[in-house]
């Protein structure tokens, strides 16, 4: 199993489309995914109640195990409209986070942690056990500075814990245009100079992505009749998870010859 | 969802049979790195990192709990050394907070020390300085000139 963490202090980078882009991918790819949600606006589950999926929320379903957890997202991931591989569990008192992650970890091949676009514990407790923290950055000057402190958070629990924190930055909401901004270019500059891992695929800002939200679908459910580019969308989600497979796939190997 | 439909983009050569190849990260048991997330906490409130606060929904139809006759007399505090039979030794003192700033790896051995210890902070504080003076002699604690 691989824990995925999106973590930005701030919010409206992307983080959970960008989460939701990856899960409903991984998903249509016959992955088993858990959604684990720690955002209190609780967008992805909304967007599964929207969908008639069972939602797990920690306050309501609490566990004393790991075991406990995993039968429970078994039974969650039975009544889903994927096929059963896909579960949204909204984390809502953080005190049993660990025992969802390690629950979480007998049933899926994936899970997608999704915090609050906020300085917050929940972010760096689930970045410490993270296999890959994707950092979505909408590029604009003052998103920059939460990039670059969420990045030497990362650092600190990393130094810290003797144990690398695995990060990519993913630009997301830049426009879709041959032309790329001003800002974009410098800050593409600024990253490169300064030796930060930038994913080569941008979420650009696509009607295809709104639409997740508005119509509670995933990339490959969305109708062509109602959303503008998909096509585009599509072939931009499909490079998009392809980058973040290789690179969990380096990562585990990476693993797999030190142990 | 349609999971083994050809994928019109050509991912599909990822893998196979249209599928990714999963094999890397197949579902087993995964024990929590505890040294990580001990680091992550300190790491959290050392950048001011707030913890999340419950966003629980009250129930709309839950009952108010009656409310409770008060008892005259009663003390309305109790103190946990009483319930725990554990002897205060400074009964008549006042408590005073004591707040310091000091790198991350001491806050987190000074921190398993007090669990360790079963005992509360001041009390560990309290012996380390007995300790300091035993070495140096009393008043070794005490303002250095």
């Amino acid at each position: 199993m691989a824990l995925v963490l999106f973590a930005n202090t701030k919010g409206g980078s992307g983080k959970t489309t960008a989460a939701l882009v990856l899960a409903g991918e991984l998903v249509k790819h016959r992955a088993k995914v858990v959604l684990l949600e720690g955002d209190p606006n609780r967008p992805l589950m909304n967007w599964a109640q929207a969908r008639g999926m069972t939602v797990l929320e920690t306050s309501r379903s609490r566990v004393t195990s790991a075991a406990q957890a995993a039968e429970l997202i078994e039974k969650a991931a039975a009544t889903d409209v994927d096929g059963g591989r896909l579960t949204v569990v909204h984390d809502d008192d953080q005190e049993g986070v660990f025992d969802w992650i390690e629950g979480a970890s007998s049933w899926a091949h994936f899970v997608i942690a999704d915090p609050e676009g906020s300085p917050n514990e929940w972010l760096t407790q689930v970045a410490s056990q993270a296999e890959l923290v994707i950092i979505p950055f909408a590029p604009s000057a003052l998103d920059a500075k939460q990039v670059s402190r969420t990045v030497q958070v990362l650092q600190k629990v990393g130094k810290l814990s003797r144990r690398e924190v695995k990060y990519r930055i993913l630009l997301t909401r830049a426009g879709a245009g041959a032309v790329m901004t001003r800002d974009e270019r410098e800050i593409r500059q600024s990253l490169e100079k300064n030796g930060l891992p930038l994913m080569k695929t941008t979420l650009c800002e696509r009607p295809a992505y709104r639409g997740l939200f508005k119509l509670d679908a995933t990339i490959g459910e969305l109708p062509e009749t109602r959303i503008n580019g998909l096509d585009s969308a599509r072939r931009n989600a499909a490079e998009y998870i392809s980058e973040v497979f290789a690179i969990l796939k380096e990562s585990t190997q990476t693993q797999t010859e030190a142990a | 969802m349609a999971g083994t439909e050809r994928d019109q983009f050509g991912f599909d050569a990822i893998g196979k049979g249209g599928d990714l190849d999963l094999s890397a990260f197949e579902p087993r048991p995964k024990s929590i790195d505890r040294v990580s997330a001990d680091a992550a906490s300190a790491v959290a409130e050392n950048q001011g990192f707030t913890r999340r606060t419950p966003a629980r929904a009250e129930p709309k139809n839950r009952a108010k709990a009656p409310a409770k006759p008060a008892d005259k007399g009663r003390k309305r505090r109790v103190n946990i050394n009483d319930l725990l039979g554990i002897e205060d030794r400074y009964p008549e003192s006042e408590r005073a907070q004591l707040n310091l700033l000091a790198p991350v790896p001491v806050v987190l051995r000074w921190r398993q020390l007090v669990k360790d210890a079963s005992v509360p902070a001041w009390e560990v504080l309290e012996r380390a300085m007995e300790a300091l003076e035993a070495k140096s002699g009393p008043g070794a604690t005490g303002s250095q000139s």
